[in-house]
């Protein structure tokens, strides 16, 4: 059972719905910590003068921004002032459609559940009416003394709220360098549809393993067992390039054989 | 507000879609120093300087004193040295083999991790544009892995305005569940007129378009507004010795971020 990281409401006109946001991702199988070697004690961080070494305390910090022309110092009081004021409220702003936004905004995924899971039918509804209406909602909310902005999508029966990058984060595709467009030919697209259909399949995400970590953590336990340790690495061959129709019949020959087979 | 500088790859490699090979570069589609991220100074203006300490010690470490540690659960650490977590890194490859193509719909936004773009990386760009038409007028998307950094990622290649474009995917380990949350069953007997009414207040609010401004990031915006006004009015700023840039500094250049246009991102 995820503990809920907020309680808030969502509104729209005059409806408010509690929920609850719950992180969708697991926290990272693997973190490292890192000891002073000696005696295996826990580092810790701390701030100190560039010129004489000496600690810094934080409540005699300054913050700045760095410009070209210099730092630019912020009061602590000037950044209170910026702060937004803490709300509970998820404000939808807006629905479209869930092809509005590419996949370059999207960061975090969260769940909702009920603020009370006594009063949950107008939740339910929500997630249901979303659904049958295949839209996502944008909402915009403050927490922790910082804005968000997010996704509001049906999830199964549920609803999840993914938060979104600001146009800022967001790289113009006009910022690319330009690309000249050769065509290929009428025979070389249907070949390349053909492969890309021969291709086809239902996607199944559970056949991809985070080996790493697996393999990190598996590492990390032998070791404390005092066991031998041993590492297998694997190496694909490289490929060769004929040329584009030739290589689009090969790869669909290719492909056919082994339905067959 | 997207910036426009071109952004630089930092991984090049091949495509193998059957037999071709479509050499590309990868971009990164998204820009993180967009946040402001503020320094901390010491009270006569120096950027400070981060040290790890032993609080055993109570003393300042050297880097080559510092280990890597695994924490097992039983709360034991476990110190791993950079040989051996570079022998548990997979093989650098420079391969993105698309071996199975699926319905771009069927990717939940729940699964993307790092946007990226792919830019041809040759100066045959028949391939590239092959693909990128074919994946765009089928909806599909090419899943393959790939090695990036010492890590071996899930990627899913979509293809919008001709242009190639990776998303690295969650592992399906790394999503919690509304079961593994432990969130309520909904109920049985859902109220039929209360979804209408919701779905009546969607059509209502749906809109062809999201405004700019509802993506914009306000709090960035005024930190900007008000380092600016400062360096106008030469109040608090600070000089910092030129022989001693901060580490990791970014520097802004206001007057260009506040300049730029409004292009829109695709």
């Amino acid at each position: 059972m995820a503990r809920s990281i907020f309680n808030g409401r969502l509104t729209i006109d005059d409806l408010v719905i509690p929920i609850k946001l719950y992180s969708a991702v697991e926290p990272r199988p693997v973190s490292f910590r890192l000891l002073h070697a000696s005696d295996q004690v826990p580092v810790q961080q701390r701030m100190v003068h560039p010129t004489t070494g000496e600690p810094v305390p934080p409540e005699a910090t300054q913050r700045a921004i760095p410009t070209p022309e210099g730092m630019v110092v912020l009061h602590d009081a000037e950044l209170a002032e910026l702060e937004p004021e803490s709300s509970d409220v998820f404000e939808i702003l807006r629905f479209v459609e869930p092809t509005q936004l590419n996949h370059q905004w999207y960061v975090r995924p969260y769940y909702l559940g009920p603020g009370d899971p006594a009063h949950a039918d107008s939740y339910f509804a929500l997630a249901r009416a979303l659904a049958a209406e295949a839209k996502q909602g944008i909402v915009r909310w403050t927490m922790r003394k910082k804005h968000y902005r997010g996704a509001l999508r049906a999830a199964g029966d549920y609803l999840s709220l993914i938060t979104l990058r600001s146009t800022a984060e967001v790289v113009a595709t006009e910022s690319l360098p330009e690309l000249a467009w050769p065509s290929p030919t009428p025979q070389e697209l249907a070949m390349a549809r053909q492969l890309v259909e021969l291709l086809e399949g239902e996607l199944d995400l559970d056949q991809f393993h985070d080996r790493y970590a697996e393999q990190v953590i598996t590492l990390a336990n032998a070791k404390a067992a005092g066991l031998p340790t041993t590492q297998t690495p694997g190496k694909p061959a490289p490929a060769s390039a004929p040329s584009l129709a030739d290589a689009l019949a090969a790869s669909i020959a290719r492909l056919q054989e082994q339905d067959v087979a | 507000m997207p910036e426009t500088d071109s952004p630089s790859p930092f991984w090049s490699g091949t495509i193998t879609f059957g037999m071709v090979t479509i050499p590309v570069s990868l971009v990164s589609a998204t820009r993180s120093s967009a946040g402001v991220s503020l320094r901390q100074l010491a009270p006569d203006g120096a950027p400070l300087r981060r040290q790890y300490v032993c609080p055993d010690h109570e003393r300042a470490l050297e880097p080559d004193e510092i280990a890597r540690a695994y924490e097992l659960d039983s709360g034991q650490y476990v110190i791993m040295t950079d040989d051996e977590l570079d022998a548990l890194a997979p093989e650098a490859s420079h391969d993105i083999e698309l071996r199975q193509f699926v319905d771009r719909a069927a990717l939940s936004p729940m699964l993307f991790e790092r946007p990226y773009f792919l830019l041809p990386d040759s100066e045959s760009t028949k391939p590239y544009h092959l693909l990128a038409q074919v994946l765009e007028a089928t909806g599909r998307a090419g899943i393959a892995t790939f090695v990036m950094r010492g890590h071996q990622h899930v990627v899913a290649i979509v293809a919008d305005d001709q242009l190639l474009r990776a998303q690295t995917l969650r592992f399906v380990s790394e999503l919690r569940t509304p079961a593994t949350i432990g969130l309520p069953s909904p109920p049985d007997d859902l109220d039929e007129a209360q979804i209408q009414r919701l779905r009546a207040v969607i059509r209502a609010h749906t809109a062809t378009e999201i405004a700019e401004s509802e993506l914009e990031d306000e709090a960035r915006a005024q930190v900007l507004a008000l380092a600016e006004q400062k360096l106008a009015e030469h109040r608090d700023v600070v000089q910092v010795p030129s022989d001693e840039p901060g580490p990791d500094a970014e520097i802004i250049d206001l007057m260009r971020v506040l300049q730029r246009s409004l292009a829109r991102p695709a």
